[in-house]
């Protein structure tokens, strides 16, 4: 038995051509309605309300029914009109705003033509902002075409600039270049094999608190005072033989851990007088930017020169990477006026102690331990001076290549001395 | 006269009658489909509320509490509660509403 398809009404066509839904008023409707099926007219929602039929009819069958109407003495009632057809003759002196909405629909499409942001991702030593100029340096920019857009290019080109970054990906992701990068954070670098053989030199002059020596001849042992230049550790190794005789040399790289203790001097002068800020207003102002042009609502007239200002820009986007080139955001105004003032002793004093902190701080990230610290703060009535000696410990130790004199002066020595 | 207009009718409608049987019959044996070869009316329905009938040729009448059609065979009616068409053309017609009965005649 051959099961046929059932007549599935697809509503949203028929929306697109357009129905109207009719009253039948008359005797036979039903003569009406079977003629209606003879003709291949299809009819909808035919209900029975109070005697009268209504139904839906598709807009083009709606003018093959005048026979049959004749024919079946029915009246017709017109009640509702549904579809695009009655939509765009009801609203047609609104063509403008359709052509806008279409244009609008165009340009939107001719924008997602383009590149309107470039972010960056995993990167750490190098900002935003380097990247991004050597980007444009290389002809990637806001608002290019993405077709124009080589990725393969652009990531061989970024990888060759530079050495630190390892692996580079760069896509594109609605009209946004998502570039992301990944640099060598660790500390495998290979060094340079250019010197085979050397001395290690102090670099700083005090005494030894610690040392290690991996290859060369020690010169110096704990707690032996250094000067600067001083040889730590010699490069030359002398080769015996079993009755202590010197039969040769070989020159080696000095290799050692040499940790020495010193004092440093540290002086620091802070002025009492300082220029106070005083803030009086904080005004708020929205802009508008498209492409570079930038529209601020109720422009401000003031004096930049003191004032504080904190700009906040956000990019227009419809979807998730679906940027525009419009942007938009506030500019916060902070007017002050400056007004001498003097810090009082706890103040300054405090100042002067952060000072001195934050400069420790910078030596413990060289990798220096500081000891004792003997600064002493004299305040005075226009200043406040933090001076004295710091005690610190830290790895000294250069490299020196061994000069050819130096080690051909030690093999006549030890010839003439056989 | 009437008398032999009566008995002509009587005989055509026996005839027609052994006819239909015969083909009842040709088409049980040689396993043929009914719609298509009788004019058989197909009626498929789910549940109590919906109704599909097909091969029907009009609608007699239709009320929310009954709808008659004609098919090639006999007449169908449908009875019920709040009958309402969804759909209706020259393959099918989709009835929905509270069906109560459905009668051949």
């Amino acid at each position: 038995m051959n099961r046929k398809a059932g007549s599935h009404l697809n509503p949203i066509i028929y929306y697109m051509k357009g129905y109207v839904t009719i009253a039948l008023l008359g005797n036979s409707p039903e003569r009406f309605l079977n003629m209606c099926n003879y003709k291949k007219i299809v009819i909808w929602n035919l209900q029975n309300k109070n005697g009268t039929y209504e139904c839906c009819i598709a807009l083009k069958d709606f003018w093959e029914i005048k026979p049959i109407v004749k024919k079946t003495n029915v009246h017709i009632k017109v009640l509702k009109k549904t579809g695009v057809p009655f939509f765009l003759y009801n609203n047609r002196k609104r063509k403008l705003s359709y052509i806008s909405v279409v244009i609008f629909f165009m340009c939107l499409f001719a924008m997602s033509k383009f590149c309107w942001s470039i972010e960056f991702e995993g990167n750490q030593k190098y900002t935003d902002e380097v990247l991004m100029n050597f980007v444009k340096m290389q002809g990637y920019h806001h608002g290019m075409a993405l077709s124009k857009i080589e990725c393969e290019q652009l990531e061989k080109l970024i990888r060759s600039e530079y050495n630190d970054i390892n692996w580079v990906s760069a896509m594109i992701d609605g009209t946004k270049l998502i570039i992301k990068v990944k640099e060598n954070t660790g500390l495998l670098t290979i060094e340079e094999e250019t010197i085979r053989s050397c001395h290690l030199i102090a670099n700083e002059s005090g005494k030894i608190v610690s040392m290690i020596t991996r290859e060369g001849v020690p010169m110096v042992s704990v707690g032996d005072e250094v000067e600067k230049g001083q040889l730590l550790v010699s490069g030359i190794l002398q080769l015996k033989d079993d009755s202590e005789t010197i039969i040769g040399e070989e020159l080696v790289k000095a290799d050692a851990d040499v940790t020495i203790e010193r004092k440093i001097p540290y002086e620091n002068q802070l002025n009492r007088a300082y220029k106070k800020r005083i803030y009086k207003k904080e005004k708020q102002q929205w802009f508008f930017k498209i492409f570079d042009y930038r529209f601020e609502w109720l422009p401000m007239k003031i004096n930049l020169e003191q004032a504080e200002v904190i700009s906040e820009e956000k990019q227009v986007k419809i979807f998730e990477n679906f940027y525009l080139p419009f942007y938009y955001g506030k500019t916060k105004v902070k007017l002050y006026e400056e007004e001498d003032a003097y810090y009082t002793d706890e103040e300054i004093i405090n100042k002067a102690s952060n000072e001195l902190e934050y400069y420790f701080e910078k030596l413990r990230k060289l990798g220096v331990e500081i000891i004792e610290n003997n600064v002493k703060m004299l305040v005075n009535e226009k200043t406040v001076v933090a001076s004295g000696t710091i005690t610190i410990r830290e790895k000294i130790g250069i490299q020196e290549e061994i000069k050819q004199e130096e080690f051909t002066e030690e093999i006549t020595q030890e010839y003439e001395y056989n | 006269m009437f008398g032999r207009t009566n008995r002509k009718k009587k005989a055509e409608k026996e005839t027609e009658k052994k006819g239909i049987k015969a083909m009842e019959l040709i088409t049980e044996s040689l396993g043929l489909p009914k719609d298509t070869v009788l004019g058989a009316a197909l009626v498929r329905s789910i549940g109590n509320r919906e109704l599909y009938v097909e091969n029907f040729r009009s609608i007699i009448e239709y009320t929310e509490r009954k709808v008659r059609l004609q098919t090639k065979t006999c007449k169908l009616t449908i009875e019920g509660k709040c009958l309402f068409i969804e759909y209706y053309n020259c393959e099918e017609i989709k009835i929905t509403g509270y069906i109560m009965a459905i009668q051949y005649e």
